[in-house]
């Protein structure tokens, strides 16, 4: 690694001073396990909750934007990265006044309930800093002195720079940069990142570099958080953006994923001391393009090769031309992207009614929880509408979960593309011409999980090998923000006022008025945000809270991810039948993998080892409590992904291995209280897989849920507000001023009807909110 | 000028002959017109008018003109081959340079038109980057130990260790218990007094562990929830007391001690208070500046209608916008 330019020394020292002072001055718990002494004194080099044979459980989140990023800093522009790091320590921070459309001025103050343990700050990579292009015409050798003499001497020539006097200094600069990008660079990204250094505390705080890659092409998301794992010196100077800089070219979105991948490869990989991981996440708006399925090809591309049994890979630019997916390329997408997003603000991409695909072993195998906080819905209540739907949606609007009443087209009610690929070209069965309009089965994570494995028969790689984090994706600035009752989201002024909060009437033209029917064309009701939810949130088992623990932790998969509620999990397998107390000594938080408790295991995350016998079958444990804070819980089901005797990818279900099997208790209607009882405030799942084959891949993921609670729009409509749907007026599906409730009219959603005739009725959303473990893994050799 | 009555020949006597003479006139009318000054003046402007227009389409006139630098070329020439995954040929960077050119001759348009100062885009940006600009000055500063004291002793609380308790517990675990929760809770209390030395086997297993040491409040309750850590704090040491609830079911707890809050030094703390430092910093050389631009500009205020508080955000009301545009 060459030597930090000079202006990064102060970091530097800074950086070590806060990692020497951190482990002086550390408040953490040391907890000893059940009987066992305490260590007397801090283990050296550790911090104080560091236990040898024992994980802690810690609390982040990992996809945060601050005003830094290009969309937050129009819309919610007081919070930087500094103070969306306060804010994860517990200070207040401000936010835009609801109903004004000012971003910049703060005007009522938030702070969280319970700070977190570690946050990565992952501002879009768009305009925060491009390549270091200016300084790079002079090779390698001469960079470090461009940086030194064109960026230092900026920094002190400020006040000449920003009084316009063209000094020596800044003529050079001037000329040498036509090319904004080296301003942009010394501009924005050291400064975040110097921000992130300073803010990391070791042994209290973790604060990870990270940026967000943002590609939008063609209608199919396909954006990825890049998380790295040292300090400032060891990330690279610029960030890897995919705003396209010569604009005319065509627009494809056939490589951005592996432009990305080699990026990282060349430019942090390669260089010693560099160590990074990409973060998948929102696959439930990519329209068929995050995970290619074999063989799919629904632009019918030319591709060069055998595509059999393969996915797309990678295309020659600007063409038509595909490539099938090499083991190669397929590996270096395992090196790098470590990790999937199961749950944030923008919906839950586990899996979703309608989009079971050919991945349910059989029509029992049906998961009944799969309508948890959908974005996009495939059950529209049209015919054609996918069968699995039928039981879902009962057309009774008031009971009936919320994505059965979506209804704006190519946003949240949408088509099943029929056919997937890339560069948009995704179709759903009726043929539409756009892809924005559809989501794929293997959008959603279980999908696309097995189907990995099915590629891996071919190419001896599974390309799409995840373990799971949740976060929220807030654009606030208020990291790990996941209360349901009083949400009032997530994007500054876009979606804090009550109609963009449960949406509203539109026309097709701003210019028209969307109160009175006759004079709106095409008037509907837009659902936006009413959608969304606030968010998720990430636990790590590690030995302490260091940079380095929590990354590695997310990189092995040490990982589950939650609906929001601080649940705590924790799985195992082993080829050997479980011991008798295995609920106990995962209750204690010892690490038994490390510990050789269980010879031939695993841990979440991990793999298990081939099986020592024929005919072996694998045991698993798994160990969930409730948030403290929260909701009793309900029961834990398991989720196995497998290849079935044909080879073909499954997925089934095993509901309520621990806890109660149906529907439990649903919270009071008047005060939305969910009853205590004696409701168990832990689950343990000991179960042993009877069907498994040896001679196949498998996966297994428990999936926990709580109890059933309000959702934050029933929270608000039902308790805090108590909307009265029979005010809607039925000249135009709105509330008169008088009844105090304008804005609130989605509480109401789907109004139906027409002018003169509009209705609609109250519902009350529950939802039982859930935490997900990462798979335990069998790859068959 | 004399004015001559207009020559009028009659039609019987128009001829060859006529003709001539009567173009004759003609010609020495204009010629005596056109000796005059003010005929020969508007003559002049109106050549110049024409001959401008006529000039414009066949020489355009040079604006300034656009040089594509060095720098530029290559830039394009390495954007091109990150996206084309090989160097572009010859046509292709070409066809880049114009399409630089062609957004080049449109920026100055629109830059001509002053596009770019009641852009908010455009402003919010420029703004960011002068304020970037202006707060990296701190680089080149460094605290002094004085100015390092003094944050510490405005805020001593924030940079010292809290109150931290260290404590046991035992958990009588809800789902585990169910109806006899109370009773067995109060049972195991009776025995922790009676025989304190035989409290290990007691109570549930418990992730956190029988024994934390030094925990300060922030952390107690995110282990237990708010409930328990606000009956934490006020326990007295030494001895067991309960059931307290949590979230978990009940606990018997014995605080064994309560770490006072210890101050920071100056060295303990130094690297937080630089942070600090420089934080505030930043923000006073944003402020500086900002007066000493102040003070270079006079800024006048239009009076105009003003909107009431109520109405901000929701735009003007069609009354006030007419009175704003008449």
């Amino acid at each position: 690694m060459r030597s930090p330019p000079r202006r990064s020394l102060p970091a530097l020292l800074i950086g070590l001073s806060l990692a020497l002072a951190g482990c002086g001055d550390s408040q953490t718990p040391s907890a000893g396990a059940s009987g066992d002494p305490l260590p007397p004194a801090p283990l050296d080099g550790h911090c104080d909750d560091y236990r040898p044979g024992y994980r802690n459980a810690y609390f982040g989140d990992l996809h945060v934007h601050t005003k830094m990023s290009l969309d937050a800093y129009f819309f919610s522009s007081i919070n930087g990265p500094r103070e969306a790091h306060r804010y994860a320590k517990g200070e207040p921070v401000g936010l835009p006044a609801i109903g004004s459309d000012d971003p910049y001025t703060p005007a009522r103050q938030v702070r969280i309930d319970r700070p977190l343990d570690f946050t990565a700050i992952t501002d879009h990579a768009e305009f925060i800093g491009g390549a270091a292009e200016t300084c790079e015409f002079f090779g390698d050798t001469s960079r470090q002195l461009c940086d030194t003499v064109i960026g230092q001497t900026a920094r002190g020539d400020i006040v000449n720079i920003a009084e316009g006097n063209t000094s020596p200094q800044v003529q050079l600069l001037v000329s040498i940069g036509d090319n904004t990008p080296l301003v942009d660079s010394l501009l924005l990204w050291p400064p975040i990142k110097q921000i992130t250094d300073e803010e990391n505390q070791p042994c209290r705080y973790t604060a990870l570099h990270g940026y967000e890659y943002t590609p939008n092409f063609l209608t199919q998301m396909l954006h990825r958080n890049v998380i790295f794992r040292g300090d400032a010196a060891s990330v690279p100077d610029d960030v890897y953006s995919a705003a396209p800089l010569t604009s005319a070219l065509l627009p494809e979105n056939g490589n951005t994923d592996w432009d990305l991948f080699d990026y990282l490869q060349r430019n942090c990989l390669d260089r010693e001391g560099c160590a990074v991981l990409t973060i998948a996440h929102n696959s439930n708006g990519s329209a068929g393009r995050y995970f290619l399925g074999r063989e799919a090809n629904a632009g019918g591309y030319t591709v060069v090769g055998d595509l059999s049994g393969r996915p797309l890979g990678r295309k020659i630019p600007q063409t038509e031309v595909y490539f099938p997916m090499s083991a190669e390329d397929a590996q270096l997408r395992r090196r790098i992207e470590k990790s999937f997003e199961i749950s944030q603000h923008k919906g839950q991409s586990d899996c979703s009614a309608g989009l079971e695909g050919p991945y349910l072993a059989s029509d029992e195998d049906l998961d009944p929880y799969c309508g948890f906080e959908l974005w996009k819905s495939v059950c529209t209540g049209k015919p054609g509408d996918p069968a699995s739907c039928a039981a879902y949606c009962r057309g009774d609007p008031a009971r009936d979960p919320p994505f059965c009443g979506y209804r704006t087209p190519k946003f949240d009610a949408v088509e099943v593309c029929a056919s997937q690929g890339p560069d948009g070209s995704s179709r759903p069965a009726s043929g539409g011409s756009t892809t924005g309009g559809c989501v794929h089965p293997l959008d959603y994570y279980r999908n696309a999980m097995v189907e990995g494995m099915a590629i891996r028969k071919t190419l001896g790689v599974n390309p799409y090998k995840l373990n799971l984090v949740a976060a929220t994706d807030t654009h606030n600035g208020n990291p790990g923000e996941v209360r349901e009752r009083g949400f009032q989201g997530k994007f500054g002024v876009i979606d804090d006022e009550p109609k963009e909060l449960f949406g509203f009437w539109a026309c097709d033209s701003s210019s028209e008025d969307s109160t009175d029917p006759g004079n709106c064309a095409n008037r509907r009701f837009e659902d936006f945000s009413r959608v969304f939810n606030p968010g998720g949130i990430t636990g790590v088992w590690a030995s302490e809270n260091t940079r380095g623990e929590i990354w590695d932790a997310i990189s092995r998969g040490e990982t589950f991810g939650t609906s929001g509620p601080r649940l705590r999990l924790r799985s195992v397998a082993s080829w050997n039948p479980l011991p008798a107390d295995i609920c106990a000594q995962l209750a204690s938080s010892r690490d038994l993998i490390a510990g050789e408790q269980l010879r031939d295991g695993a841990r979440m995350g991990g793999d298990l080892p081939p099986p020592p016998t024929a005919g072996a079958k694998p045991h698993f444990a798994v160990w969930a409590v409730q948030d403290p804070e929260g909701h009793p819980l309900q029961a834990i089901d398991l989720i196995k992904g497998y290849l079935d005797a044909e080879g073909e990818p499954k997925v089934r279900t095993y509901l309520a291995v621990a806890g109660e099997a149906g529907a439990g208790p649903q919270p009071d209607p008047d005060s939305c209280q969910v009853q205590l009882a004696s409701r168990p405030e832990s689950l343990c799942a000991v179960w042993t897989d009877e069907q498994f084959d040896a001679r196949h891949d498998a996966y297994w993921y428990a999936r926990v849920r709580e109890v059933a609670s309000c959702r934050w729009s029933t929270w608000s409509c039902n308790i805090d507000h108590a909307v009265d749907c029979s005010l809607l007026d039925p000249a135009n599906g709105l509330f008169p001023a008088a009844s105090g409730l304008q804005g609130y009219e989605g509480c109401c959603a789907p109004i139906d009807g027409g002018p003169g005739k509009f209705h609609g009725q109250k519902s009350f959303h529950t939802s039982e909110e859930r935490g997900w473990t990462s798979p335990i893994w069998y790859e068959a050799r | 000028m004399r004015s001559d009555p207009p020559v009028r020949l009659p039609a019987e006597q128009v001829s060859p002959v006529r003709l001539r003479r009567a173009w004759a006139e003609v010609s020495t009318r204009t010629t005596r017109a056109l000796r005059e000054p003010l005929v020969q003046f508007l003559l002049f402007g109106a050549l110049l008018f024409l001959g401008q227009g006529l000039s414009a389409s066949l020489w355009p006139t040079p604006a300034d003109a656009i040089r594509v630098p060095a720098t530029r070329v290559q830039a394009l020439r390495q954007e091109l081959r990150a996206q084309l995954q090989r160097p572009p040929s010859e046509p292709e960077l070409q066809a880049a340079i114009q399409r630089w050119v062609d957004e080049e001759l449109l920026f100055r348009e629109a830059k001509a038109l002053e596009l770019d100062r009641a852009d908010p885009i455009v402003r919010r940006r420029l703004v960011q980057k002068i304020e970037t600009l202006i707060e990296a000055q701190v680089d080149t500063e460094s605290p002094s130990d004085a100015e390092l004291r003094a944050l510490l002793d405005a805020d001593p609380q924030r940079y010292g260790l809290p109150v931290r308790y260290s404590f046991e517990q035992r958990l009588y675990a809800r789902g585990q218990r169910q109806e006899h929760l109370q009773r067995d809770a109060e049972a195991g209390l009776r025995q922790l007094r009676q025989h304190p030395e035989d409290s290990a086997p007691l109570g549930d297993p418990f992730f956190a562990g029988k024994r934390l040491n030094q925990l300060d409040a922030a952390a107690v309750r995110k282990v237990f929830g708010e409930a328990f850590a606000q009956r934490l704090v006020q326990l007295p040491t030494g001895r067991w007391e309960g059931p307290i609830a949590s979230g978990y079911g009940l606990h018997l707890v014995r605080l064994s001690q309560r770490s006072e809050f210890q101050p920071a030094t100056l060295e303990s703390a130094r690297a937080r208070l630089s942070v600090a430092w420089r934080v505030a910093r930043r923000q006073a050389l944003l402020d500086q500046r900002l007066a000493q631009l102040r003070q270079r500009q006079t800024v006048t205020v239009d009076s105009g209608p003003v909107l009431h508080a109520s109405q901000a955000g929701r735009g003007p009301d069609p009354e006030q916008l007419h009175e704003m545009l008449d």
